[in-house]
């Protein structure tokens, strides 16, 4: 099989949920879709020569964060500026308010805690996992957790907590 | 907990996903597409470094040699003139001896050499051979012969 049959196949198989991490990841479907191609494309030029295809899963994940990272680290001149608020707004009807809650706190955590987040409570991958695909060390992965967490807790305020251990009660 | 809260929240986000703009193909011209770009600029820069050394190597190679820096060459006229060479004696008996093997008309002075005592101004070694030649060295490598002949047959 050629490589071009062979990354149609995975594209086919895997642009869903890659498109959803990045989208964990940037927090609007538009610049998820940007990184994902970008993504995609890197594996494409890459995929003649790498030597194993057992770990496209973790290699293409790698890629997709470390892109998302890179964007943000560009200098801020270079990015596209957004001058209003976008047109459309799909994540506020299909969420419930806790949910968008908690969804908009997230966006106010910094990048690289953001990714370190969503790898460890959406791909529920380990620390030493986390910490090969963003490329730090474990201890610099279970700080950024410990940070991350922080900040949405502060972001959310101590009477969502207790808001939501009565839904839990509830429920 | 904080982290069930987030895990449930990307689920939800997870139901409903738009559809997506860009597909396979798209991924797979633009990558063509960079690679037949990346090829032209190899060969491009593959050819115009060969055509840099090439004219480095030319320039080099046709650049006209300095007279300091060139291969030593014959003295001149004005060297030769100051003095002559000095004759060493031991060399002139091992010269005659040789002679004196090959056979007694070799002794002879030749006639065909150049024996002419003109004064060359190129030459410095004319004296030299014309002493070599002379018949007194040979009649004395002879005498110097016969003892060894004389002491073998006994």
């Amino acid at each position: 099989m050629s490589w071009d049959a062979e990354f149609t196949h995975y594209f086919d198989r895997c642009a869903d949920s890659m498109r959803f991490t990045a989208f964990l990841l940037c927090g609007n479907h538009h610049e998820a879709e940007d990184v994902v191609q970008s993504a995609f494309l890197k594996l494409y030029l890459a995929g003649p020569k790498l030597a194993q295809r057992e770990g496209l899963d973790a290699y293409l994940r790698q890629i997709v964060v470390r892109t998302f990272l890179a964007e943000r680290r560009r200098v801020r001149w270079k990015r596209e500026k957004l001058t209003d608020a976008l047109p459309e707004v799909p994540v506020a009807g299909s969420l419930s308010e806790d949910k968008l809650v908690v969804w908009q706190a997230l966006s106010a955590v910094p990048a690289k805690q953001r990714a370190t987040l969503v790898l460890r409570y959406w791909h529920d991958l380990g620390v030493e996992e986390t910490a090969a695909a963003l490329g730090c060390s474990v201890g610099t992965v279970k700080s950024n957790t410990n940070r991350g967490l922080k900040a949405l807790r502060q972001r959310l305020g101590p009477e969502f907590g207790e808001l939501w251990q009565e839904v839990r009660r509830g429920a | 907990m904080l982290e069930d809260e987030l895990r449930k929240t990307f689920e939800e986000l997870n139901i409903q996903p738009p559809p997506r703009s860009f597909g396979a193909v798209d991924i797979v011209h633009r990558g063509v597409r960079i690679k037949r770009r990346r090829r032209a600029y190899a060969v491009a820069a593959t050819g115009t470094g060969t055509a840099m050394v090439a004219v480095v190597v030319a320039f080099a190679l046709n650049q006209p040699p300095n007279g300091d820096s060139g291969p030593a060459g014959p003295p001149g006229p004005a060297s030769s003139s100051s003095t002559p060479v000095p004759t060493s004696p031991t060399t002139t008996p091992g010269d005659a001896t040789s002679s004196t093997v090959e056979g007694p008309a070799s002794s002879s002075p030749n006639p065909s050499l150049p024996l002419t005592t003109s004064p060359d101004p190129m030459s410095t070694t004319t004296p030299t051979t014309t002493r070599t030649t002379s018949p007194q060295t040979t009649a004395s490598s002879t005498s110097t012969e016969q003892p060894l002949l004389t002491t073998t047959r006994s």
